[in-house]
């Protein structure tokens, strides 16, 4: 009896550390936490920095660890290029050495210009493993400060258009009557 | 600059040259590019200002290769039609016959500016940010109006094809707009840096960003004034210079 | 009026168009400025109107040097360019009156343009298009435009070029009335040798850049003149030909479109010449056949032309 128990953990050891998929799950290797800000809501363009606490929660040190941001919108259900946010979020932050129990700090700056309901991100990969631990979702809501007038905007610019063609059409047509005639 | 060859040069440019019929296609194209920022959902994502960005920078590169397409053409169409050799012998001085070519083409780029305004209103109404956004298509608009098209026309006076010139002209447009479409991997290294900084295009969009996202004052930003000031000084010395070089192709 | 001082022209490739030319053209003459393809005319007109810049050499307009006067000397002179292009979509009006602002600082002047476009003989013409102006109009539009600025000298090169005999005829009618009428002096460069027979009082042939023959017609053809030439048709030329071999100082008969051509020996004074004379016209007349036709015979420019260029006939009319 203990002998199959021992065999079939030994081959569910076996699968899990040989499926990537599983291996990176390894729970509880690094702790991702968003400290500040908690929540925004606010209008464009909102600015400020992400605090992150990267917590080392294996026993022993990992090294060559690598900070990124990633943002979905909500709404729309899509992601961003992420140097859209800001002209430094886009830099992926390492974690040269973190030792077993540690904590170290990453600060992400970031600048929303856009509006709508998105959700910020923070992923640490470990190179070595492939584990890729994710932040709690920083829940981000832009409010628009003003709207574009799609119906004004579509009115004018077609107006503008057909006004403008047609008055070349009668231009050039009048050019031709007058040079006819003489 | 002579007045009458400032009238002529723009009735050819209007009629002969289908100045006329890039007007409607300017306007085609920005009325094409408003139906897209307010029908499709992508678009959607974009704060007002945003949206005002991305029409203003379409103005000034439609109006941009406008001019310098008509710049470029101005002085080898009069070699290549044969019409040179008689203005060269009216007593008009070879920088008056330049300066009204130049002034021809001009007038052109800022009818499209013009042109732009019902756009620009109709975008920015509600936001704000109306007179910023006149202020930023009109300035940046004009310096590099006077820039690209003085040198469109001085290409025009030194090559001897209308192809190689106007391909000239556009690929120097393309070359110095191209970094401020970069500015995320020109940032990371010191040299591409340098280049933003003194880049006009590059500086147009900074600008734009800091008046109209940031609402920063243009007297604060001299950062990127100055690169457009010079620029539009390089653009017009090299037309004067170049128009000491007009002459048939006989000489050779 | 025009005056050239050992011009030379020398372009960068090193070619040498132009070599050592001086000439001079007095005010109220046709002159005309021969010579084969390639001989250095286009360059030498555009150095006389000030779009070449000579590389030795002088060339004075109306007293004034062209390099240092080139504003004034353009007022007093009107250009008909060889390769003369057109503002298509221009009226005639339009563009005489486009040439005339810029003349003229911006002015106009619809009563004297008129009179042009009239003196031209494309009075009916003027709210035309020139894009629907056949070649003879244009090139009449074109010397119009050469009067714009009320010139005292006309350059032309090569004004008949492409056009039909009629055409012709109507471009060296209107040069010849304006050099009359108006007292203009008028530079012209051809291949056609009848336009410069027809039309100069002067002429200039060059080869290879170098200036060959100068004078007034009538010079060249004395000067190049081998004995006196006549032409005579009898009612029996071949018979006539024979009596008249038998004369003395006769150098040559031959016969030539219907016509018998006699040249007396050279030198011969103008008594001899008239003794000669006596003589073939007993001889025909004592063996009965009857002189239908008889005519001095002068030297055309053509056989001047090709008496001082030994050239082959390399696109010359």
């Amino acid at each position: 009896m203990k002998k199959i128990i021992s065999m079939f953990a030994a081959v569910l050891l076996f699968v899990c550390s040989a499926v990537p998929a599983f291996a990176a799950q390894a729970p509880g290797e690094v702790s991702v936490v968003i400290n500040s800000p908690t929540a925004v809501e606010d209008k464009p363009v909102y600015e400020n920095n992400l605090d992150i606490t990267v917590t080392n929660t294996t026993d022993h040190t990992l090294n060559n660890l690598v900070c990124y941001l990633s943002i979905v919108d909500v709404d729309r259900g899509f992601s961003y290029n992420v140097d859209e946010f800001g002209p430094n979020a886009y830099q992926t932050h390492s974690i040269t050495s973190l030792a077993a129990g540690e904590s170290a700090s990453v600060v992400i700056p970031v600048k929303v210009t856009y509006v709508g309901q998105f959700k910020f991100l923070i992923s640490v990969v470990n190179p070595d493993t492939g584990a890729t631990p994710t932040s709690n979702a920083l829940s981000v809501h832009m409010i628009a400060t003003s709207h574009l007038n799609n119906t004004l905007v579509l009115a004018v610019s077609i107006t503008v258009s057909l006004v403008i063609i047609v008055g070349v059409f009668l231009l050039m047509n009048r050019r031709k009557q007058l040079g006819k005639q003489k | 600059m002579n007045q009458s060859m400032v009238k002529k040069e723009l009735r050819e440019s209007l009629y002969e040259s289908k100045g006329l019929w890039m007007i409607a296609a300017v306007s085609v194209i920005l009325t094409a590019l408003c139906v897209l920022a307010t029908t499709i959902r992508e678009a959607s994502a974009f704060s007002q200002t945003d949206v005002l960005q991305y029409a203003i920078k379409a103005v000034l590169f439609l109006t941009l290769m406008v001019c310098m397409v008509l710049g470029a053409s101005s002085f080898v169409a009069e070699r290549e039609e044969n019409t040179l050799e008689s203005l060269l012998l009216t007593p008009i001085s070879k920088l008056q016959l330049t300066l009204s070519k130049y002034v021809g083409s001009l007038l052109i780029g800022f009818v499209l500016l013009l042109v732009s305004v019902p756009y620009i209103l109709a975008i920015s109404a509600g936001s704000g940010l109306t007179a910023s956004a006149l202020f930023i298509t009109f300035f940046c608009g004009l310096l590099t109006l006077l820039a690209f098209t003085g040198i469109a026309v001085m290409l025009s006076v030194l090559l001897e094809s209308t192809k190689a010139s106007i391909l000239t002209s556009v690929l120097i447009l393309l070359v110095l707009t191209f970094p401020a479409f970069l500015k995320g991997t020109l940032k990371l290294s010191a040299v591409g840096r340098f280049f933003l900084s003194i880049d006009p295009i590059a500086c147009c969009f900074n600008l734009m960003e800091k008046m109209l996202v940031d609402q920063v004052s243009v007297f604060s930003l001299m950062q990127y004034v100055l690169p457009l000031l010079v620029f539009a000084a390089i653009g017009i010395a090299l037309l004067v210079w170049g128009s000491g070089k007009v002459s048939l192709k006989g000489e050779k | 009026m025009i005056q050239t001082k050992h011009l030379e022209k020398t372009y960068r490739n090193g070619f040498r168009a132009v070599k050592d030319l001086s000439l001079h053209v007095e005010k109220g003459d046709i002159f005309g400025f021969l010579g084969p393809n390639g001989a250095g005319k286009t360059t030498t007109i555009r150095m006389l109107d000030g779009l070449l810049t000579p590389t030795r050499g002088k060339v004075l307009i109306g007293g004034m040097e062209v390099d240092g006067h080139a504003s004034e000397i353009r007022r007093m002179i009107g250009v008909v360019p060889e390769s003369h292009g057109y503002y298509y979509w221009m009226t005639a009006k339009e563009y005489l009156q486009y040439f005339y602002a810029l003349f003229n600082h911006g002015g106009s002047d619809e009563k004297y343009l008129r009179a042009l476009l009239a003196k031209v003989g494309l009075a009916d013409k003027a709210d035309v298009p020139v894009g629907q102006f056949s070649r003879g109009m244009k090139q009449r539009l074109g010397i119009a435009k050469a009067l714009v600025n009320r010139p005292q000298i006309i350059f032309l090169d090569e004004p008949t070029l492409g056009l039909d005999p009629r055409g012709q005829r109507e471009i060296q009618q209107l040069l010849f009335d304006i050099n009359k009428s108006d007292g203009i002096t008028i530079f012209i460069t051809s291949h056609m040798l009848k336009d410069i027979e027809v039309l100069c009082n002067k002429v200039c042939i060059i080869k290879d850049g170098s200036l060959v023959e100068q004078g007034s017609i009538r010079e060249l053809q004395e000067k190049y003149r081998d004995g006196y030439s006549m032409l005579l048709q009898t009612s029996d030329n071949e018979a006539a030909e024979g009596l008249i071999r038998k004369l003395k100082k006769v150098a040559r008969v031959a016969g030539e479109d219907g016509q018998l051509l006699i040249e007396c020996e050279s030198g011969l004074s103008d008594d001899e010449v008239l003794s000669v004379k006596h003589e073939l016209v007993t001889a025909i007349l004592s063996n009965g056949l009857d002189i239908r036709e008889m005519t001095h015979k002068t030297l055309s420019m053509e056989d001047i032309f090709f008496k001082v260029t030994d050239a082959e006939k390399e696109g010359i009319a």
